[in-house]
């Protein structure tokens, strides 16, 4: 059997001269260790040269904030700065939003009135409103709702400031309408001594750090997926979908090999296991495939990888190279506890699977629990 | 001839939180950070949305006039969003997705052909355990030092050496289909 480990090493110089001697008579003497060796050299310069591929562009665009989520943008305006008003009652075609007071990024093909402008958006707009003295602040609900008409006409003289980021926005003005572009900012409205509006930020923040800059955001997210998740689990059970999580109960195919039939795959777990790195902590073999706990006995960086190379090793050698193996593994300070269960090729299939790495999964659990 | 370093604009530029200059480093170093997370991360588009955010967070503390390049710097970066990532799976104790082993016979290839046959290098780097992956992706493709690679991981050089040897070990094994 070839040792690639130690062909590895011999790249990296890192042979005892002993060694070295040793290694260089078999390659010599060896056709096959020579083809490996040759291989080994030329790895590390293939590997360099496997070409890179850019990114999917959508997710630069989303990095650069260009295409961000409405939903983002709720998210990161205070509610009182924004007064979304909802308009009953006007004609069909009118809009039936108005932006009263405050900044909102409206993503889309939609119409409202910022102010009392109509103002029709395809695209990525910003809208600023600043309304004009004598607006009763703060909360629409002093308006009379009753009468659209007046809402926006209490809004008369109100500055606006439109940023388009993306597409159009198309503004209706006492000359007609202007058309804002990308990249374009206009303002309405504006005296020459009012301030304006502040400007749209340079990099609009993404979802995460909207939940890091504010701890109120992020428990009302967590609340909200909290409720999510019970919902889902609720209507899981509403309509007998756990089963598919749990599956069903597989029966022990007649054709199997004996090395993996109960008897069989206990002998051999434990001629493979009888190292002294790993303990043999629970063999399940109620049902097909058989299930198994194994505990490291050593702590160590490495534990966890032992464990992964050690169940496939024992996997290709109980079941063959075509072999699934559901693996499951939890690292407590290096201390690693595996499950896993072995499914030949022939045997395999997506039922199968879900219902292994459900039996995995518990048989761990109790291990973890039974350790608590 | 004595040659003036100075510092790249656009870095300064994208530290002073400019869109387009932060475009021109995602055109620049995108491919890179997005060749890691493919190759080493299940959920490879949200972790490269995330390491973006974090290297432009801590773009100010880059120092453009010092000894590591750019592209290193991010690297780092990127490898160690995903070491923590990688050890809160762990810690969660998460299901290692089910794991096909492949097929003992892949392509007509053999010997030093099969190895520079990309995709079946590709495919073989790909079932490496994750550990030894992250030592071997960032070391030949991306230049990464080894004792770099074992201060991110917060182990011992000879680890990750460790991690190394079994890796390549691991790849020849699968090119050679034995």
């Amino acid at each position: 059997m070839i040792d690639l480990e130690t062909l590895s090493r011999r790249l990296e110089g890192e042979l005892s001269p002993e060694e070295e001697a040793a290694i260089a008579a078999k390659i010599a003497a060896d056709p096959e260790l020579r083809e490996a060796w040759e291989m080994m050299k030329a790895l590390p310069g293939e590997l360099a040269s496997l070409p890179e591929t850019a990114p999917p562009a959508r997710l630069n665009r989303a990095i650069l904030g260009e295409k961000a989520p409405i939903s983002r943008w709720w998210l990161s305006i205070p509610l009182a700065a924004a007064v979304l008003l909802g308009v009953w009652g006007l004609r069909p075609s009118a809009p039936e939003i108005v932006l009263a007071e405050g900044s909102q990024r409206i993503v889309g093909e939609v119409s409202l009135f910022a102010g009392d402008r109509r103002l029709d958006i395809d695209g990525d707009v910003l809208v600023q409103v600043e309304p004009p003295q004598g607006y009763p602040r703060g909360s629409g609900a002093e308006v009379d709702m009753k009468s659209a008409t007046h809402l926006v006409s209490a809004l008369a003289g109100a500055a606006i400031t439109i940023t388009v980021y993306q597409g159009t926005a198309t503004v209706a003005s006492s000359d007609g309408e202007v058309v804002i572009s990308a990249g374009e900012t206009e303002s309405f409205g504006l005296s020459e001594s009012k301030a304006r509006p502040e400007l749209a930020p340079a990099d609009p923040p993404t979802q995460a750090a909207i939940r890091r800059a504010d701890p109120a955001v992020q428990a009302r997210i967590t609340e909200l997926e909290q409720q999510v998740a019970a919902l889902q689990f609720e209507q899981a059970l509403t309509r007998g979908q756990l089963r598919t999580v749990a599956g069903e109960p597989s029966v022990w195919p007649e054709n199997l090999p004996e090395n993996l039939k109960p008897a069989g795959f206990e002998t051999a777990l434990r001629e493979a296991f009888s190292a002294d790195r790993f303990a043999i902590d629970e063999v399940d073999c109620e049902e097909f495939p058989c299930v198994v706990t194994l505990l490291s006995k050593e702590a160590g960086d490495l534990a966890g990888e032992e464990l992964q190379q050690a169940i496939e090793d024992f996997a290709r050698a109980t079941a063959g190279e075509r072999s699934h193996a559901v693996v499951m593994s939890r690292d407590d300070n290096g201390q690693v506890v595996g499950g896993f269960a072995i499914i030949p090729d022939d045997h395999w299939s997506e039922d199968i699977g879900v219902r292994a790495r459900y039996r995995t999964e518990g048989q761990l659990q109790g291990v973890l629990d039974s350790e608590e | 001839m004595h040659m003036l370093a100075f510092p790249d604009r656009v870095v300064l530029r994208a530290i002073q939180g400019e869109t387009s200059a932060r475009s021109e480093l995602l055109s620049r170093h995108g491919a890179l950070v997005w060749g890691i997370c493919r190759r080493l991360s299940p959920d490879p588009e949200d972790d490269y949305q995330t390491i973006w955010e974090k290297v432009f967070r801590a773009l100010s503390g880059f120092d453009p006039h010092g000894p590591a390049q750019l592209s290193t710097w991010i690297a780092t970066i990127a490898h160690r969003h995903l070491v923590d990532q990688h050890r809160r799976r762990k810690v969660r104790g998460e299901v290692v997705e089910v794991r096909d082993l492949p097929a003992d016979q892949e392509g007509p290839e053999r010997g030093i052909d099969a190895v520079r046959d990309r995709k079946r290098l590709e495919r073989a780097l790909s079932v490496l355990p994750e550990d030894q992956r992250r030592v071997v992706v960032l070391h030949h493709l991306d230049g990464v030092p080894l004792d770099s690679i074992a201060a991110t991981e917060s182990v011992a050089v000879g680890t990750v050496k460790s991690r190394l040897h079994r890796g390549r070990a691991r790849l020849l094994e699968q090119l050679r289909g034995r």
